[in-house]
């Protein structure tokens, strides 16, 4: 059962631009004064947007038919073990529909122009970075979760980008989830490109508010068509003796570029960030985190694997940044990878900004090939080159997969990297 | 070893001006100020040429901005760029040295008659920008190695000077780099014959003292085929207000089989323990690994200077060939520093090594930021990184910033870095064995900072160890 | 030598000694035994001056000081050694160095100069071999990547280096196999003399089997509720610690 999205009004229309249009042009002043960023910018030293995106495509697209919107659904729910979750639906960067059956104390609404939640935009400033201004000055479309105090929803939330459109296709969206005190929520952000869909470019600005003693699981799936392009801004905010889990997956796409921060703002706060990338071709895969302690007495774990081949690129940037404050803080980063041939790039760069005395913050990253004695050890019981070298890589990039909660999709996450695995 | 004797006063132990007359340059820079420079060093035409050509690089280029540290930047035409000290004739013993000279070696702890007597260092010593003794010289021209000032090298040796001179460190490789190679003075120069082992520790004591004096000192080592030298660089530098700019240029050229070791200790005036004054260090230092099997091992451990900008830096161009870098910064009271190195691999089978060790303390900030490299050629070659930080207070900061870039399957790379502070168990250990807070924290830091200190020259050791306990001395309460 | 004058001790505002009196003299062995919690390790940390204790009561004389006024340095210069239940790893730093530095405060403060190398060497090999320690273990860096075995025979050995009046043995018997527990305690035992003095702390009788005291006291809830010979600590052994609960008309947690 679904809701469809309701027509925009003219007049309301009109009404809004009014009052909202200072907002937008605001943000539109600061992307016309910086650009897309170019690689002089550190932060996007090994991911040149200028470069890289081309922005005059428009929003185009015609809205899909109910039976097909429940094929696409069904399908993708069930390829990825989420069988039985609710959806919300954007078809080639607009928004189509939102599910209704609704556990109690789960709400979700259209963001629409006018009408934007009070706390949208409060963690994304546009003067932070020219992509936020650029959603800030663009964005068409959003959505807004919200769980009630104390409420547990036990249904994954999905929300589905579905590309299917032939033709090229740009959108600004945004994402605003609220989950109140002591209240859960397992949210999953997908990314999926139908056959024969034309080059789709997002510029995906979310902000995740997490109250007290609230718990969120936030599980990525970015499995794009080849040509796709996306930014990917994701801001959590974590209150008191909090939880956060979030997990990337990178398949798709030609360039993705996400930028993950968690700010610690509320003591015996837990942030768990994982990421797994697996890239081919010439794809570009930049993963920008930055986890923020702002507080005492918080712990914070991240680890991200990756895999390449062909001429694919992967850059790793990981900030573990401590404040003066924030003391009895543990901090643990990780980030591996695998090359798979010659001509595939890492950039990597883990950083430590630690100005707190009494904390224990470490990074680790290595870059290699799989360990020769194991692949020795595997063909001397018997084993082929390539079914060792492929269950190598298969426990490298496992290590990730076993920490995804929620069984039946964590099983498919697997078949996903098996699946990688298998191309030639 | 005792590592923690001499503690006395945590003030700058070294802060002492020397009263010689200066032969000076005008303040400020232009093109007549590098015409001046070079005419006073009798230079040949190709290498005003190479200065003036740096100078325009110079003119067009941004001072960097990039680096985790703040401070007031300096107004280039407020600077002295040419001092000597008054020389009237070629020396040929001690005696013959300015005695004024003498006595500011005794105070710094290092006689040149002990240390000629001692340890057999050869000590080219540089005062104000241009060398005033070279000791052992003698001996070293038997076997054939040069070791002489830089303006002495342009003299008698411009073929040398010529051939390597801006191949490694490139006139317009940034902006210090350009300012060093359009007004360097002087500095030192060093050429290993091939196949022959340098019997000594090659020493050079670098000292900043007219006030307003920039140092624009230039180093250039190179070792032949199969040959091995090692070469030691330490540093202080009298109490000022004013702050004083550093700009070195160190290159280093390995060829085949040859392996350069550079050590140094660095404490020039940190600058008060309100943050007034101290030294600005923005050097660039860098060797390359020209030929197969060559090596390159920068040591360092920096006590001193207000803010310090420095990345010794190799360039692994020979298959087999090995670079390493070892280093400890300390950071006190309003010091900054953003320190660390480059490796670049080019060679196949080509090993890097980094341990980095930073102690933060006081309300000072402490950096390291390196970059890795695996380029596309560098096959089965191999890096591994170590950078751990301690923290001593809680106003103090502490920062890692690693770039690796990797476009080779076959490479490996490591990189670990650790946050932590002094155990208050391990403290009170030691005193209950009868060691007060000071000595324990000095035994512990150093213990903490083993891995760097063993790769030194023993001498450098100790004297490194001491400093360490010096510039510690009262970071907790 | 010291006396331990009604003195009590809390952490936060938990108060851990409730009075405890206790007099060592020259030449005597005192053991302290006692059930977990009983206050035995928190006696130790507050003779040798760690901070995380308040002393709310109660005075301590050691050889004619004040002992609680003075820094922990102090009292180990004045003669005062703690082996630690839980000796501290400290990276980098040889054993060497460390006790070279250690002896050298400790001879300052007595007046004396530093200790000539030879005299030093010679000395570390006769106390390394009173206590069967490795002599490649004293070139390693203080406890770092040592057995339990060996971070305890290391306490004695540095013990044996250090020279104290008065040694606090802190559960030195913990996780020791019994090879290694005769070796510590026949070290101790040839390091006994007319006028110094040690205090065993320990929950089991066996230590005592090997250093033989000549007082035994049991600490409990915090206070000395029993003190007497060597007898004592076979009694408590085969009777248990709930023997003195009884005694103290506890009910038993059976």
């Amino acid at each position: 059962m679904i809701r469809m999205h309701p027509e925009m009004d003219l007049e309301n229309e009109t009404r809004i631009r009014s009052t909202h249009a200072a907002k937008r042009e605001e943000a539109a002043a600061i992307f016309a004064a910086q650009g897309l960023p170019t690689r002089t910018w550190e932060e996007y030293k090994y991911c040149d947007l200028s470069k890289h995106l081309d922005w005059t495509a428009e929003l185009i697209g015609d809205v899909p038919q109910p039976d097909e919107l429940k094929v696409i659904i069904d399908n993708w729910l069930s390829n990825w073990g989420l069988t039985g979750a609710r959806v919300i639906l954007f078809a080639d960067g607009k928004p189509i529909s939102l599910p209704h059956d609704l556990p109690d104390g789960l709400s979700i609404t259209w963001i629409l122009e006018g009408a934007e939640p009070s706390a949208m935009g409060t963690l994304a400033a546009p003067n932070t970075d020219p992509m936020i201004a650029r959603n800030a000055s663009e964005w068409s479309g959003g959505v807004h979760l919200r769980v009630g105090q104390g409420k547990e929803i036990e249904v994954p939330i999905v929300v589905l980008h579905v590309h299917r459109s032939p033709q090229r296709l740009r959108a600004d969206l945004r994402f605003l989830v609220e989950v109140e005190s002591s209240a859960s929520l397992t949210l999953v952000e997908a990314y999926a490109g139908v056959a024969g869909c034309g080059r789709s470019q997002l510029n995906v600005v979310g902000e995740t508010l997490v109250a007290e003693g609230a718990r969120v699981t936030h599980l990525r799936i970015q499995d794009d068509a080849a040509d796709a392009q996306q930014v990917n801004t994701s801001i959590t905010s974590q209150q008191a003796n909090s939880q956060s889990w979030q997990f990337t997956l990178t398949t798709g796409g030609a360039l993705v570029r996400n930028n993950t921060q968690v700010q610690l703002e509320g003591q015996y706060g837990e942030a768990h960030l994982l990421g797994l990338y697996l890239g081919n071709d010439r794809q570009l895969m930049d993963n920008h985190t930055l986890v923020d302690h702002r507080v005492p007495n918080c712990n914070s774990n991240e680890l991200y694997k990756g895999a390449l081949q062909g001429k694919a690129t992967a850059v790793f940037n990981g900030k573990i940044y401590v404040r003066r404050d924030a003391q009895k803080t543990n901090a643990f980063q990780s980030n591996r990878n695998i090359l798979l041939s010659p001509g595939a790039t890492v950039n990597t760069k883990p950083q430590l900004e630690i100005y707190a005395d009494d904390v224990k913050c470490s990074h680790g990253t290595s870059t290699g090939q799989l360990d020769p004695s194991a692949l020795f050890y595997l063909r001397s019981r018997g084993l082929g080159v390539e079914s060792a070298r492929k269950l190598l890589l298969q426990a490298f990039l496992d290590e990730v997969v076993q920490q995804v909660t929620l069984p039946s999709f964590q099983d498919a996450v697997r078949e996903r990297v098996y699946a990688w695995l298998q191309q030639p | 070893m005792e590592i923690i004797e001499e503690i006395t006063n945590s003030d700058y132990k070294y802060g002492f001006v020397t009263d010689i007359e200066a032969d000076q340059a005008p303040k400020g820079l232009n093109e007549d100020i590098i015409r001046f420079i070079s005419a006073k060093k009798n230079e040949p035409q190709w290498l005003l040429d190479f200065r003036l050509e740096a100078f325009r690089f110079w003119c067009g280029m941004q001072e960097p901005n990039w680096a985790h540290v703040q401070y007031a930047r300096p107004n280039f035409q407020d600077i002295i760029y040419y001092s000597a000290p008054k020389q009237k004739k070629q020396l040929n013993s001690l005696d013959e040295v300015d005695p004024e000279i003498l006595k500011t070696f005794e105070k710094l702890g290092i006689s040149l008659e002990e240390q000629k007597r001692l340890s057999g260092v050869a000590v080219d010593f540089v005062m104000d920008s241009v060398s005033v003794k070279t000791s052992f010289k003698e001996k070293l021209a038997e076997l054939g190695i040069i070791f002489c000032s830089f303006g002495d090298a342009v003299q008698e040796h411009p073929e040398l000077v010529r051939r390597y001179m801006g191949t490694v460190v490139p006139a317009h490789d940034n902006f210090y780099a350009a300012l060093n190679s359009a007004v360097f003075t002087d500095g030192s120069f060093c050429y290993i014959p091939k196949g022959v082992r340098c019997p000594m520790e090659l020493s050079t004591y670098f000292r900043i003292n007219s006030a307003g004096t920039g140092q624009f000192e230039r180093t250039l080592i190179i070792a032949d085929e199969e040959s091995y030298v090692s070469y030691l660089e330490g540093c202080t530098a009298p109490m000022r207000d004013e702050n004083q700019l550093h700009a070195a240029v160190v290159e280093i050229v390995a060829h085949r089989d040859a392996e350069v070791k550079y050590s140094t200790v660095q404490n020039w005036y940190p600058g008060d323990k309100d943050g007034k004054g101290g030294i600005f260090n923005f050097v660039t230092k860098r060797g390359i690994c020209l030929g197969d099997r060559s090596k390159i091992s920068w040591t360092q451990v920096e006590t001193g200077s207000a803010v310090t900008w420095k990345y010794p830096s190799v360039i692994l161009k020979g298959d087999y060939s090995v670079g390493e870098f070892f280093s400890v910064a300390v950071t006190n009271h309003f010091q900054q520093a953003d320190t660390g190195t480059k490796m670049i691999h080019l060679g196949r089978h080509s090993r890097s090594t980094i341990v980095s060790k930073g102690i933060s303390c006081g309300v000072s900030n402490n950096s390291y930021r390196g970059l890795v490299k695996m380029h596309r050629g560098a096959d089965h070659a191999r890096n591994f990184s170590q950078c751990d930080s301690l923290l001593m207070g809680d106003r103090c900061g502490a920062h890692t910033f690693p770039y690796i870039e990797i476009s080779n399957p076959t490479a490996i790379v490591e990189h670990e870095a650790t946050t932590s502070k002094v155990g208050e168990d391990q403290i009170f250990y030691c005193k209950q064995r009868g060691i007060d807070t000071d000595k324990a924290i000095g035994l512990i830091v150093n213990g903490y900072c083993k891995d760097v200190f063993d790769h030194l020259p023993m001498e450098f050791a100790v004297e490194a160890q001491k400093l360490l306990s010096v510039s510690l001395e009262g970071s907790v309460g | 030598m010291l006396e331990i004058r009604n003195l009590k001790a809390s952490v936060g505002d938990k108060e851990i000694l409730k009075g405890i009196n206790l007099t060592v003299k020259p030449g005597e062995v005192h053991a302290i035994m006692g059930p977990n919690g009983s206050g035995k390790s928190t006696l130790s940390a507050v003779l040798s001056g760690r901070n995380e204790y308040e002393v709310t009561e109660g005075t301590v004389q050691f050889n004619g000081h004040n002992l609680l006024e003075l820094d922990p340095e102090v009292r180990a210069r004045e003669g005062l050694f703690l082996a630690f239940q839980y000796p501290v790893e400290i990276p980098g730093v040889s054993n060497i160095n460390f006790l070279k530095t250690a002896l050298n405060e400790i001879r300052a403060h007595k007046g004396l100069g530093p200790i000539e190398p030879r005299t030093f060497l010679s000395m570390l090999k006769e106390k390394q071999a009173l206590v069967e320690l490795d002599g490649k273990l004293a070139n390693r860096s203080v406890n770092e990547g040592f057995s339990g075995g060996e971070k305890k025979r290391n306490e004695i050995f540095q013990m044996a280096m250090l020279e104290p009046t008065l040694a606090i043995l802190d559960e030195t018997d913990s996780g020791l196999d019994i090879d290694a527990l005769r070796i510590v305690a026949n070290g101790v035992n040839k390091l006994r003399r007319p006028d110094n003095a040690f205090v065993v702390i320990t929950h089991y009788q066996r230590l005592l089997d090997y250093i033989v005291p000549d007082v035994v006291h049991v600490l409990y809830k915090g206070k000395i509720v029993k003190t007497g010979t060597k007898e004592l600590a076979l009694e408590l052994e085969e009777k248990g610690y709930d023997w003195i609960k009884a005694e103290l008309g506890e009910p038993l947690n059976i």
